[in-house]
């Protein structure tokens, strides 16, 4: 039996590359839609072009917000499996197929694509200051959950039925990736991790500035804190 | 035992006063509730009764055990406003959590109008004309 996928791309301001990350996507034959998260150009217009469905949230709500919107659509269409997929360009759609068989075998409910997974030593893996921090936050995620996460920052994500139910309920706003790990783990959920290879951004500006590394740290690492010491398993899957 | 200046009386009387009426006057035009203003005309009693009554603030702050009846006053409305943000800080985070929800479902039902509205097209497409 095929499973029913899911491509979801949040996107804010990204006409300058939005048409390139859904014509990677498009040749796999499976439904995509994009989450327009208020932007002020013409990215809308550009999905619907390619013959796109557009979700138009009327205000800017984040990536979380945004992502979340996708969650929800897929949801309540019945969706079987969920891609997280940029519309900026860095995601690799050669790897989509395998993120989803992941979970197709039922090896997982959630499966990352990870840059620095063992064995991996491909394509763009980003400043040593970020590296320096998505180490930082992988070994917190460890010291909390017990889970090994090499790439937690990774917004290259595969989630099931089980794990679209947890995130269309409940996900994180600001910085959302590494959160919704201890999230997903705190519902019982299992994580699986697929080496894959990333580009460097396309076009647009990366959502953290140099400037606001420091903030951004100190910031989820308390989000991740708060999140491990939360109520086990209070959401209904 | 301070005595207290007659003129700054008046003032704070004509001043607490003056504010209890006005938190009555924009619930009454609806711009604060009724549940939000209850604080506010508390805290406004609060300050009348200390105008009119100064000697209150003598045996408030012996019986917090302070030395300096002014030091008192500055505890308690630094504790109080405290306090006050404090709750607006929860019930902004609240606000924004209902806000997303809504900002999303409208997203979602208008794809869902948009859906309609294509397959009503398609439907009329379908009919022989």
């Amino acid at each position: 039996m095929r499973s029913k996928v899911l491509i979801i791309m949040p996107a804010y301001n990204e006409s300058e590359s939005i048409v390139g990350a859904i014509s990677a996507v498009q040749p796999l034959n499976v439904d995509i839609i994009v989450v327009n998260d208020g932007s002020t150009d013409t990215t809308s217009e550009d999905a619907r072009r390619c013959g796109i469905p557009v979700l138009e949230l009327p205000v800017n709500l984040g990536v979380g917000g945004a992502m979340q919107t996708g969650y929800r659509y897929a949801r309540t269409r019945g969706y079987d499996i969920a891609i997280q997929f940029d519309a900026d360009g860095q995601h690799n759609a050669d790897y989509l197929r395998e993120l989803a068989a992941v979970l197709e075998e039922g090896k997982a409910d959630i499966a990352i694509g990870s840059r620095y997974a063992e064995g991996n030593q491909r394509g763009f893996r980003s400043t040593i200051m970020r590296r320096i921090g998505i180490r930082f936050f992988a070994w917190l995620i460890r010291m909390f959950t017990r889970e090994r996460i090499t790439d937690p920052t990774s917004g290259f994500r595969a989630a099931n039925r089980k794990a679209i139910s947890l995130f269309a309920q409940s996900y994180p706003h600001d910085y959302p990736e590494p959160e919704s790990l201890v999230l997903a783990h705190n519902h019982g959920l299992c994580i699986h991790e697929v080496p894959v290879e990333m580009f460097g951004r396309q076009g647009g500006s990366s959502t953290i500035k140099l400037l606001d590394t420091v903030l951004y740290m100190v910031k989820v690492t308390t989000a991740i804190i708060l999140e491990t010491m939360r109520r086990k398993n209070r959401i209904r899957l | 035992m301070i005595e207290f200046d007659i003129k700054l009386r008046v003032v704070s009387i004509l001043i607490s006063v003056g504010f209890v009426l006005y938190v009555v006057a924009i619930v009454r035009k609806e711009t604060l509730g009724v549940r939000d203003s209850l604080l506010w005309l508390v805290i406004g009693t609060g300050f009348f009764a200390l105008a009119l009554f100064p000697r209150l603030l003598d045996y408030i702050t012996a019986l917090m055990g302070i030395g300096i009846g002014v030091n008192a006053l500055f505890l308690i409305s630094s504790v109080v406003a405290f306090i006050i943000l404090f709750q607006h800080s929860v019930s902004l985070s609240k606000t924004k959590e209902s806000n997303m929800k809504l900002t999303q479902e409208i997203a979602l039902l208008k794809a869902e109008i948009e859906g309609m509205a294509v397959d009503h097209k398609e439907r009329r497409k379908d009919e022989p004309s």
